[in-house]
């Protein structure tokens, strides 16, 4: 009998020592650059759009009687992100 | 008592585990035959027996009577093709996808303590990325007082560092895998590798950027397609924190994060994220994927434990270990392999009569913090059933538990960071297999 484990990240609504640098290597960063790989928000929501916060849940499929099929285990798996997506208006997280 | 043979114990190399059960059934009929056969991974009745080979009657092999190949004659050489069962192997079924999944170090195979970079085990989240090292950076950001951009070129300027130390993934003898995988030691516990990592120290780094007070994290992230994330505290990054880019003195191997990735000395291998694009200094745990959904454990009273970085001391004997096959009773070498990520491997005990006494297994040098250590007894068997484990204690005083130990704390449904103890059993016909948790 398989056991398996969904992951999901979805967006829901939710209501030292300053130093010298010593060998000056490297170069300052364009604040595009920054913008563009700076793509994970905070546990408080900081960086996602006003009023979203991000969470991500594990769910365990344990059937007890035989080995679900791929098709089985996609359409749960569909089922379950239109389940969140009525019950929280919560979006799956692409990219 | 059966009268022991005068003779030096005989192995039969390792019957990997993933042969077909043809294969198996083939190979345990040559060896009751004593014919020999040819199998990936199974040496020849005749060459563990020690006999004289056919084709050497006239004691001057082929090789002794003509010139052998040139010099260069490869520009980057390869094992011999007669180690060619020496491979990374990964386990049917255990994933869903070729790219998200592991294999694993042949630690069956080797010999002293470092890893040849060619077996490193792996674990991708998105396969492997194929980056070129010109146009790659590593930017330094978030609460710094100047943010900075690195060439690969750059970071090679910086006053370099290299250290020997162990890269262990938290899911390494992860309790499920023997019940769906031939119980071998490749399987079991050939999640970890050891190599040397060179790089520039990370506190070196933090110094050129400045780190703002009231910064206590970095988020490390990837530039692989899944943009790996961890959140690692920043007083460990300012200890002994590696930004690498070479592997055993050559640059890493793609499938190790090239060009640069971490090397956290001790801590469990996902947080030692590879193709390393981003540090971004921070106030507190960012909660990614690899550190809330994965890589933290329930316990029984409902909680879960998480960040759970350092990875306890653990030993496994590697010979005899599941798979492999002693040819007769007489002298072997007992060997494995201990490591902690609190530091040195101050002591192995080895049992050899099922856990009722203890001794003390010789441990070879160099003996490292946070590297595995290679240990070894001599040991005489007798022919008979019995059962060979392996107990380290680190420089800590910590003691390896044993599995029952772990699931009285920790629960019945824990699967990171298992480091019991783990017995293997020697069967009369020389066959050694797992002992079923």
């Amino acid at each position: 009998m398989c056991r398996l484990k969904f992951a999901l990240a979805c967006i829901l609504c939710a209501g030292l020592f300053a130093q010298s640098p010593k060998y000056g290597l490297g170069r300052t960063p364009t604040p595009e650059e920054i913008r563009a790989m700076d793509i994970t928000p905070a546990p408080d929501g900081t960086g996602l759009p006003e009023g979203k916060k991000s969470l991500a849940i594990t769910i365990v499929l344990q059937p007890q009687e035989r080995t679900l099929t791929d098709a089985e285990i996609e359409g749960f798996s569909q089922r379950l992100i239109a389940q969140v997506e009525k019950a929280t208006g919560g979006q799956l997280r692409g990219g | 008592m059966r009268e022991l043979s005068a003779r030096p114990g005989r192995i039969l190399p390792a019957a990997e585990n993933h042969l077909s059960a043809e294969q198996v059934a083939a190979a345990r009929r040559s060896f009751l035959a004593a014919s020999a056969v040819s199998i990936t991974g199974l040496g020849t009745t005749a060459r563990a027996q020690n006999v004289a080979p056919a084709h050497q009657q006239d004691l001057v092999p082929a090789w002794t009577r003509g010139l052998g190949a040139p010099v260069a004659a490869t520009g980057y050489g390869a094992p011999s093709k007669f180690e060619a069962n020496v491979q990374r192997r990964q386990s049917p079924g255990l994933t869903r996808t070729a790219e998200a999944s592991v294999s694993f170090t042949p630690l069956q195979n080797l010999f002293g303590i470092v890893t040849p970079s060619g077996v490193h085990f792996e674990r991708h989240h998105s396969g492997v990325p194929v980056i070129d090292p010109v146009e790659h950076r590593l930017l330094i950001h978030g609460m710094v007082d100047r943010p900075l951009i690195f060439t690969m070129a750059e970071l090679r300027r910086f006053p370099s560092v290299s250290r020997i130390c162990f890269i262990e993934c938290a899911g390494n003898t992860h309790l499920s895998y023997g019940a769906r995988d031939a119980p071998t030691v490749q399987v079991s516990h050939g999640l970890v590798s050891c190599s040397e990592w060179s790089g520039v120290r990370l506190s070196l780094l933090l110094s050129e950027a400045g780190v703002q007070p009231g910064a206590k994290w970095i988020l490390a992230e990837g530039t692989d397609s899944g943009k790996m994330q961890r959140s690692i505290p920043l007083e460990k990054a300012m200890d002994d924190i590696i930004v690498a880019y070479g592997q055993n003195g050559e640059a890493l191997r793609p499938e190790q994060g090239y060009p640069l990735r971490l090397v956290i000395p001790g801590w469990e291998g996902n947080s030692n994220v590879k193709w390393l694009r981003r540090l971004k200094l921070v106030d507190q745990p960012y909660m990614t994927r690899d550190e809330t959904s994965k890589y933290t454990e329930p316990m029984p009273d409902g909680t879960a434990r998480q960040f759970t970085f350092v990875m306890e001391a653990k030993s496994v004997v590697t010979f005899p270990s599941g798979g492999q096959k002693l040819a007769g009773a007489g002298w072997y070498e007992l060997t494995g392999l201990a490591w902690s990520g609190r530091g040195r491997i101050e002591r192995v005990e080895v049992s050899i009569d099922g856990g009722a006494t203890w001794q003390e297994a010789a441990l070879s040098e160099p003996r490292l913090p946070a590297a595995l250590t290679r240990f070894r007894l001599p040991w005489r068997w007798d022919g008979r059933e019995t059962t060979v484990q392996s107990r380290a204690t680190d420089e800590s005083g910590y003691v390896q538990p044993t599995h029952e130990a772990l699931i009285a704390v920790r629960g019945a449904n824990y699967e990171y960071h298992n480091n019991g103890i783990r017995p293997w059993k020697v069967m009369a016909d020389g066959s050694v297999t797992d002992v079923p948790a």
